[in-house]
């Protein structure tokens, strides 16, 4: 993802003129662990990480560490960074409209330091020695200097001990943990560049290799045979790895979709993705994707929302239509997987059947109940075309009252 | 000596007495002729692995003297025989070993070389090797491999008795040490007609011990099977050398076992097969000299390292995989157990997938699986079960419409049950009486018991044989015949699996050599792959070789250390060796500013190069050396008798006499424990030594806490000051972990003596004394010193200056010379 930040004017970090400050809507962005994680994340890949390793205990309340091998800071610019409105990303409105780095506001190191006790100590990468600070409540404590590599490391402990209502709007640790762990686990997956490593609670929960190859920074956040099995999506705009219809969730939360490089959130293109199954899928059931999506800068706007996730589009109907185009293309022009299970036990072992040939005339989601003829077409085929094994396969939840005679695209086999 | 006596093993006399303490068991005794009672411990028959392995820990050797006929059958005493013996070295069950190599070794001393012969007698193993006749060249290959036990001639007993030291040896027949005889052993084992191609062919000594260790394996009971014995040379040579203390302080020593926490252990974790463990073992005990075989171990590893998907797989595939090479040398041994060929059959079945993995990478490609393997798999399939029992005692073991012996016992036996079954039916029926039953008893076996009510109806050729209270038990010819047929097919039955079993193994034994093949293939890849998993992990980088010496490293990291301490914390730093012009790093600086770590992550780096691995740099161009030496660390043996200071003497001078320009030194602290003065004289001297003497101008690094030594740079051109850096901020003092160049250019005990703890009190006056210390006698930067001479004090000097010349003849002057130098070749 084209992320320099060359076009930058300088990397000294200087703190934003009031009158761009007010251009920027001031919002909470951290309003629990999860929010600080992100925050420090993306700071940790615009300095040019090639190492991220997230480290949180007691779901983040007593601790949440964020180490990187980025371009780092000196004794200056250190201390500045956790000042409000202080940012190296931006010099004028202006640059907004052609941001390219992910952080950019000014607030989210001044406000994740005015809700806990904060040590971070960095070295730049320009040369000179290790510093570290420590800030309380917005106040600088200390600083002094450190013997430490290249890059930052930013520890947040005792988050929400001046604010105990936020604290009490905390999930159970188990949710803080498990957003955590997807938050972490989309960076990983939407920059395969960088070795993303996570610890919660002393326990190691994935670790990337940073090759650069999806899929095998998807291996190491899901699994080795889910990765091996996704397909491969490859054009021009849209890239990267979506489920075979015989894999599936039961939530939306495995569509991952980054525009520019910045995971969004955004409702619509998610859809995109799922009209692309259209007759492949169960209604309940929802694929699993990571889409890097390249739009012109200019034509998306990132300044909607405090927390950077949500995006407008100038032209949301074209960026809808080529991510439909892209997913529905892999799922034609690939092998079709299926997951089958050996005989006598749980062990699943990946069989590739023959491709589809053809286009299946797939069916409109209304006519899902039985509309297709079973016995003709190219989509038909995909039954027979499974071999003798089919037969056993277990049936999916039949909640909607589908009889033998459902259409036979419709895979079976339960996800993993 | 352990006799088995019904449900126990026992022993007597001695043996007793030594054993029961040892295992815990009671000291009894036992009548033995008239009034005469002997001392007597026994363990039970169905737990006695586990206390042989004591008895094998303890250094002892166990006799296991079984009952070979039966019980039932014999007349008077029962025979017995020794049927197996167990000593450390020569033991191949799995229930007494661990992992790693377990060697059985014999050394034969003799003036031109020592020859070294290790058996691994689990795996069939034999190594050859002939090293300096010296006690340290012996030493050195000794402490590399472990040996469980050593056989040596009682000739040389006091000559080796130290060196032995605690390793249970085995003090044999000089005449064991034949040379030409183990030629002759060896060709018929290995089926060669001449040894040539081994490359032992010419080390008489070498070949003189193989036959000791061949003898010994006999004398336990094993069985030396063609094919199953694995024949290598080992050329000094072709592997770096690394002497015991440099062993320790690179951390060599340890094994897999979970708690270890040194460098070996960090790599050997990592592979997820014992024959892989096994096999990095030795990679990393033996690092290579050659360029050649490293790059292509490299340019495995780094095949692996950039596809981490598809080393998942083959990690996946290879963790199921049993001990192949165990299997092999138990089967050979005849001590498989239908487990073991279980085993055997899932790894053959799996070996295909993992060949068709790796051989995606032509730089992995294997060899191709020989016909007789899947021959091999096809009768394994079609003869095991799906779950066979641990044991062949109950049978059970094979499939039926495998053998139709078998099958006809079974069904013999079968038949005969049913019909028996069928029997209390049946006889109702014809007999008409309806309360008759069949039943079974120890004593009597099958009967028809009929009540006193109905005796007038009873059949004519029932035959009476017991009678009770309220009737009657017969039995029928036919009914004995049967009751026959069923209790003999249980050990019929046992008897042809076993028959069937032998003649499996035997079959096994014959693909003896190709199954071996396949599992060294398997073991390297494990190897590899292994490598390449702590590479990608902890971000090593392939390094460049060189044949010119030199050393240039970029950011290296000490991998210990650094994962210790987590991410984000560890210094990396650089470290460039030259011989052309720096030669020398002389290294200043406070204690526990990292000078150790920095030392001992030069020798790792270069270490793990020469070992085909990836290393903890950002770039690192490794120059080939012969040797590691290091002298790190001040690791008290008052035990022995020797001081802090005798001892870094010691190593120094061993160091001294045997560095060569291609080797790298690592001086951490010498001249520590002695006084300031003499210290850093010594140190001086052996900074000049290494830089001047023509036969040395070896790669060193050099840490010390004399910080005048830095003036020396002045005058030796090829050494250059470095120091940790340190910042002062008022009276506090932080260690930035940082080499920069320049020397430190003062001593920072006192600050060091305070972050430790000591007393505000005593740190001030410290500090008092220190300053007035250094006003009146400032200890005098070292002059420029003379042309480096022969050191007057040398005993050939001394000598020489006894001699009385006008009195001495030719022949005598001409023998002292031969005298002298007889006594001082090394230098």
């Amino acid at each position: 993802m084209p992320r320099t930040d060359a076009d930058v004017e300088s990397a000294r970090i200087a703190v934003l003129p009031t009158a761009v400050a007010d251009g920027i809507a001031a919002g909470e962005v951290v309003d629990r662990p999860a929010a600080v994680v992100k925050e420090l994340a993306e700071n940790a890949i615009d300095a040019g990480a090639t190492r991220i390793h997230v480290r949180v205990e007691a779901a983040g309340q007593t601790l949440i560490e964020v180490v990187d091998d980025g371009r780092g800071m000196d004794r200056v610019d250190l201390p500045v960074a956790f000042r409000r409105h202080a940012t190296s990303k931006l010099r004028s409105l202006e640059d907004l409209r052609t941001i390219e780095t992910l952080g950019f506001r000014g607030e989210a190191l001044a406000s994740i330091a005015a809700v806990a006790e904060v040590e971070a100590v960095s070295r730049s990468r320009d040369g000179g020695e290790g510093f570290r600070v420590r800030i309380q409540a917005g106040e600088l404590l200390r600083a002094e200097r450190v013997g430490c590599p290249v890059g930052t490391r930013v520890l947040v402990g005792q988050l929400f001990y001046n604010t105990p209502a936020r604290l009490k709007f905390l999930k159970q640790p188990a949710t803080e943990n498990a957003m955590i762990s997807r938050l972490v686990g989309e960076f990983a997956l939407g920059n395969p560049q960088i070795a993303f490593s996570l610890d919660v609670d002393r326990r190691h929960v994935f670790e990337t290799p940073g090759t650069g190859d999806l899929r095998a920074a998807f291996a190491a956040v899901y699994d080795t045979q889910t990765a091996t099995a996704m397909l491969s999506v490859e054009e021009a705009t849209v890239r990267g790895l979506i489920s075979p219809p015989a894999l599936h969730r039961g939530t939306r939360d495995h569509v991952v979709i980054l525009v520019n490089g910045r995971r969004i959130q955004h409702r619509n293109l998610v859809f995109a993705v799922e009209q692309a199954y259209r007759g492949l899928r169960e209604p309940d059931r929802f694929p699993l994707a990571v889409l890097q999506v390249i739009v012109d800068p200019a034509e998306v706007d990132v300044n909607v929302h405090p927390t950077k996730r949500e995006v407008r589009f100038r032209n949301e109907g074209a960026v809808f239509a080529a991510i439909e185009r892209a997913c529905y293309h892999a799922l034609r022009q690939s092998p079709l997987y299926e997951l089958q299970a050996t005989s006598g036990g749980p062990m699943l072992e990946l069989r590739e059947t023959a491709v589809v040939s053809g286009a299946p005339s797939l069916p409109s989601p209304a006519s899902g109940g039985g509309g297709v003829d079973p016995s003709g077409g190219g989509a038909a085929s995909a039954a027979g075309v499974r071999g003798p094994a089919a037969a056993w396969l277990p049936r999916g939840r039949s909640s909607h009252g589908h009889g033998p005679d459902r259409p036979a695209c419709r895979p079976r086999a339960r996800a993993l | 000596m352990l006799f088995r006596l019904g449900d126990f093993y026992e022993t007597f006399g001695e043996d007793a007495e030594r054993a029961a303490p040892l295992l815990g068991i009671t000291l009894t005794s036992r009548e033995l002729g008239k009034g005469h009672r002997v001392p007597m411990a026994g363990v039970p028959y169905h737990a006695f692995e586990s206390y042989v392995g004591r008895l094998l820990k303890a250094g002892l050797r166990v006799a296991l003297c079984d009952q070979v006929e039966d019980a039932a059958a014999a007349r008077g005493l029962v025979r017995r025989e020794v049927v197996r013996v167990l000593s450390p070295g020569t033991v191949v069950e799995d229930a007494y070993l661990e992992g790693g190599s377990n060697y059985a070794v014999a050394v034969c001393l003799r003036s031109h070389y020592h020859g070294i012969a290790a058996l691994d007698c689990s795996t069939g193993e034999l190594a050859l090797l002939r090293v300096e006749p010296t006690d340290e060249a012996l030493r050195d290959e000794l402490v590399r491999l472990r040996p469980a036990e050593l056989v040596a001639s009682e000739a040389d007993r006091s000559r080796l008795l130290a060196l032995a030291g605690s390793t249970p040896t085995n003090w044999v027949d000089a005449q064991d040490f034949d040379a030409r005889a183990a030629v002759d052993r060896l060709q018929t084992l290995l089926g060669v007609e001449t040894l040539a191609a081994f490359g032992c062919d010419e080390w008489p000594e070498a070949l003189a011990a193989a036959h000791a260790i061949l003898r010994h394996a006999e004398r336990s009971r094993l069985r030396l099977e063609p094919g199953l014995l694995r024949l290598h040379a080992e050329h000094p040579r072709a592997f770096m050398h690394l002497d015991p203390p440099t062993r320790r302080s690179l951390g060599l020593n340890a094994d897999r076992s979970p708690s270890a926490d040194d460098l070996a252990a960090l790599i050997l974790r990592e592979a997820t097969t014992a024959m892989g463990a096994r096999q990095l073992r030795r990679w990393l005990d033996q690092p290579l000299r050659a360029r050649e075989p490293l790059e292509e171990r490299l340019a495995r590893v780094a095949v692996l390292v950039a596809d981490p998907l598809a080393r998942s797989q083959l990690q996946a595939e290879l963790r199921g995989l049993p001990d192949l090479e165990r299997i092999a040398g138990r089967t050979g041994q005849g001590l498989a157990t239908p487990r073991d060929l279980q085993a055997l059959l899932k790894a053959l079945r799996a070996l295909p997938g993992v060949q068709r993995l790796a051989g995606r990478w032509p730089e992995l490609a294997s060899p191709p699986s020989p016909v007789a393997l899947g021959a091999l798999q096809s009768a394994l399939a079609s003869a095991l079960v799906e779950e066979v029992p641990a044991t062949l005692k109950d049978g059970g073991v094979f499939r039926p419409g495998f053998d139709a012996e078998l099958d006809g016992i079974r069904d013999g036996s079968r038949a005969a049950r049913e019909w028996i079954g069928a029997l209390e039916q049946h006889e109702r029926q014809r007999s008409g009486i309806r309360s008759l039953k069949v039943g079974f008893n120890q004593v009597f076996g099958y009967y028809i018991e009929i009540s006193h009510a109905n005796r007038e109806a009873i059949p004519s050729e029932y035959v009476r044989k017991q009678t009770l209270v309220n009737g009657e038990r017969y039995i029928t010819p036919e009914l004995k015949e049967k009751e026959t047929l069923v209790l003999n097919a249980k050990s019929a039955m046992v008897a042809r699996e076993q028959t069937l079993f032998s003649e499996l193994c035997r079959r096994i034994t014959a693909a003896g050599k190709d199954l071996l093949d396949s599992a060294a293939w398997l073991g390297e890849l494990d190897a590899v792959t292994a490598l390449a998993s702590i590479a990608s992990r902890h971000r090593w980088v392939q390094p460049t070789l060189r044949d010119e010496p030199g050393i240039e490293i970029i950011g290296g990291r000490h991998p210990l250390v650094e994962a210790a301490l987590g991410p984000g914390r560890f210094v990396p730093n650089d470290l460039r060796l030259s011989p052309v012009n720096q030669q020398i790093v002389l290294l200043s600086g406070p204690n526990m500013a990292g000078k150790s770590t920095y030392l001992r992550q030069a020798g790792i780096i270069v270490l793990l190069a020469q070992t085909g691995s990836f290393v903890p740099a950002e770039r690192a161009v490794i120059g080939l050396c012969d040797r590691i030496f290091t002298r790190v660390g001040a690791h008290d043996e008052l035990a022995r008798g020797l001081s802090t200071f005798m001892v870094e003497m010691v190593e120094t001078a061993h160091i001294l006499a045997h560095a060569t320009p291609r080797s790298l030194l690592i001086f951490d602290e010498v001249g520590r424990g002695t006084s300031t003065y003499d210290g850093v004289s010594i140190a001086q001297a052996i900074l000049e030594y290494l830089h001047e003497a023509p036969q040395l101008r070896s790669l060193t690094l050099f840490a010390t806490h004399y910080h005048e030594l830095t003036a020396l740079a002045q005058q030796l051109p090829r050494l250059r000051n470095f120091r940790m850096e340190v910042r002062e901020e008022g009276e506090r003092v932080i260690f930035l972990h940082q080499v920069v160049e320049g020397g430190a250019d003062r001593s920072y005990g006192i600050h060091v003596a305070e972050l430790a703890g000591l007393p505000r009190q005593v740190v001030v006056r410290a500090r008092q004394v220190l300053s007035d210390l250094e006003g009146q006698r400032p200890l005098e930067r070292p002059e420029a010193s003379a042309q480096l001479s022969l050191p007057l004090d040398h005993p050939v000097v001394a000598e020489l200056k006894q001699l009385d010349l006008e009195r001495l003849s030719p022949r005598e002057a001409l023998e002292k010379l031969f005298a002298w130098q007889g006594q001082h070749a090394a230098h």
